[in-house]
């Protein structure tokens, strides 16, 4: 079960880890892109409102100095605007050619604006050629008309580009804002994925823990119980039955010993009686140790009483109890508990604590019983030090729902503390 | 002859036949009536007198001691032998305090009984002489051990011999016309030797008194 366990935890922590990392890492992606297009996307518009801004330059422009040139054909100043007209033809030229090119083929209007830039410098290109040779004012006339037009038309398409371009960058938007939603939504349900999965994966794992935390607690109180009830029966068994027979034993070597006419035979059955009565005193020492029949016939005080006189007897330890007589008179396993817990307790304090004098308090309610165990010794660091005894105590204790406290301090003596409820 | 009335409570009833037997061979004894636990012994007295009860100590039910104590206190003039397999001090105490005059131990409960239902009417105690012994050298060995002083010695000669008589089952009135006392002086020793001794009670007095070997 151990290891199916491990394997179960290792599994679902090792996925929820592996989902958090793969939503986190698509996360980072998908926003990389989206970042990317939208700077791509402007770039390419930027660039393309450039192009254009540079083509409608190029026709204002080129318009004023063609007026310029027209005005006076022969100046000194001609070649010089010529040059910045043949300037102006080649940027709005290459503006437009990049424009149309930037554009997916097929689409109309911007190679519309080619057509449009290229014959609009030629028309200007042949009415400059013309302004030389000074032609009849109707054919100046009509070409200025004519000139005029395209450069109305091309100013047309190119403010028709700019419309499409803003309404393309408005759809560029969209896109980016339904990309935004998708990315949103997607991050949404992977969030909702983890901590539901998480959710699922730390309840499960709770529960498996709590139930597996009572099953053992519940397999160590039965244990518990068992070697209770066994050590019961044997100290029932030596003291009741190899107890009583011994007993009669020597009561009948006495008589016998009574009767016998040598005083050898008398002599020796008497050592023989005593060594009887030495067994039944042990007997009844190992009975009394593997569980007090007082615990059982007198109630908790009374055994507690014993314990006390047995541990000074041992030890020298002044153990004083204080409790009503009264008190006591509480369910088997909690009679058990309190009695285990004070021997416990009482055998710290002589072996570890130098002690020289306990006080054992007993009080009850009829919902609680406490006890308080307090010695004079040197104490302990309790917020540190825990020995296997005072864990043994404290399971024992919180199993029967109650609450076990030391407090203790080197040099102050040591104060345990347990509540039961009845 | 006003014969001495008995009830005898055991949950054995091959034990409590055995006693039956053993003590109706006496003349002056009768065997009133039998229970087989604590209830049943008091139901018994509710109907019906005794001079004594032999009760034992580990009934199921109702325990012999808490038995006792009941005993003791609704029907004070009934005597009370307890029968016992512990010869623990602890068990001893318990009984004294329940109002039991007389402890004996049950594997020698045929040599004892008569003997310990005789003092008993007579307003004597009567221990188990195992039990005295154990109790006396427990003291003993405590005494050496923990090395302290005996509290025995604290007593004057007046309160031991106070002490004795109370402990052999006298009351003040008759301790007092015994030595010749008021029974307020009596009292007042009595009260000192408790506080010598740091003793609470007559059963404590009389625990104490079988310890040291006073109680014959």
């Amino acid at each position: 079960m151990g290891s199916k366990m491990r394997w179960i935890l290792i599994g679902s922590l090792g996925g929820l880890l592996l989902l958090i990392a793969f939503a986190g890492g698509a996360a980072l992606v998908v926003f990389e892109r989206l970042r990317a297009g939208e700077a791509a996307q402007r770039a390419r518009l930027v660039d393309q409102s450039a192009w254009l801004q540079r083509v409608e330059n190029g026709v204002y422009l080129s318009g004023t100095l063609a007026r310029d040139y027209f005005a006076e054909p022969n100046d000194a100043e001609a070649p010089a605007l010529l040059a910045r007209l043949t300037h102006l033809e080649a940027d709005s030229k290459h503006a437009a050619m990049e424009y149309s090119g930037a554009q997916p083929a097929g689409e109309g209007s911007a190679m519309q604006l080619r057509g449009e830039v290229i014959a609009y410098w030629k028309l200007l290109n042949l009415m400059m050629d013309m302004a030389h040779r000074s032609a009849a004012p109707g054919v100046d006339a009509y070409f200025r008309r004519q000139l005029a037009e395209r450069r109305e038309t091309m100013l047309q398409i190119a403010r028709e580009i700019a419309g499409a371009q803003d309404r393309e960058w408005k759809q560029g938007e969209l896109a980016l804002a339904g990309m935004y939603r998708r990315f949103r939504w997607i991050l949404t349900c992977e969030t909702v994925l983890v901590v539901g999965l998480g959710l699922a994966l730390s309840v499960g794992t709770t529960r498996r823990l709590l139930r597996l935390e009572g099953e053992t607690r519940s397999l160590s109180s039965q244990l518990e119980r068992a070697q209770e009830e066994e050590r019961r029966s044997i100290a029932r068994e030596l003291h009741d039955e190899i107890g009583q027979a011994v007993s009669g034993m020597v009561l009948d070597v006495g008589r016998v010993a009574n009767a016998a006419e040598s005083a050898w035979a008398r002599t020796q059955l008497g050592a023989i009686a005593l060594a009887g009565e030495r067994t039944v005193e042990a007997a009844r020492r190992i009975a009394l140790s593997l569980r007090p029949s007082m615990l059982d016939d007198l109630g908790l005080v009374a055994a507690l009483e014993w314990q006390a006189r047995e541990v000074g007897n041992r030890t020298g330890l002044d153990v004083e109890i204080c409790a009503e007589d009264s008190a006591g008179e509480m369910p088997d396993e909690q009679r058990t508990c309190i009695y285990r817990v004070t021997q416990e307790a009482l055998r710290n304090c002589a072996r570890h604590a130098g002690a020289s004098l306990v006080k054992v308090g007993l009080a009850q309610s009829a919902k609680w019983v406490s006890l308080q165990v307090q010695d004079n010794g040197k104490g302990f660091r309790a917020a540190r030090t825990r020995g296997l005894g005072l864990l043994g105590m404290e399971e024992r204790v919180t199993r029967l729902g109650g609450r076990f406290r030391v407090r203790s301090e080197p040099g102050r003596g040591t104060t345990l503390s347990v509540e039961l409820p009845l | 002859m006003n014969r001495t009335r008995i009830l005898l409570a055991d949950d054995h009833a091959i034990l409590r036949s055995g006693l039956r037997l053993l003590l109706e061979r006496e003349p002056d004894f009768t065997v009133a009536g039998e229970a087989g636990d604590g209830r049943a012994a008091l139901d018994w007295l509710s109907r019906e007198a005794a001079d004594v009860a032999v009760m034992d100590v580990g009934m199921p039910g109702l325990n012999g001691i808490e038995a006792t104590t009941q005993i003791a206190h609704l029907y004070p003039r009934i005597a009370i032998v307890m029968l016992s397999m512990h010869s623990d001090e602890t068990y001893v105490l318990r009984c004294l305090r329940a109002g039991a005059r007389g402890y004996i131990l049950k594997e020698s409960a045929e040599h004892e009984l008569i003997a310990a239902i005789r003092a008993v009417t007579g307003g004597k105690s009567y221990f188990s002489p195992k039990v005295k012994r154990l109790l006396q050298q427990d003291h003993i060995a405590r005494l050496q051990r923990s090395g302290s002083a005996d509290r025995f010695d604290l007593l004057t000669e007046r309160e031991r011999e106070i002490l004795q008589l109370i402990a052999e089952g006298n009351s003040n009135k008759e301790v007092a016309t015994r030595l010749y006392l008021s029974v307020y002086t009596v009292e007042t020793h009595r009260k000192n030797i408790l506080e010598k001794l740091k003793l609470h009670g007559t059963a404590d007095l009389i625990l104490y008194a079988v310890r040291k070997g006073m109680v014959v």
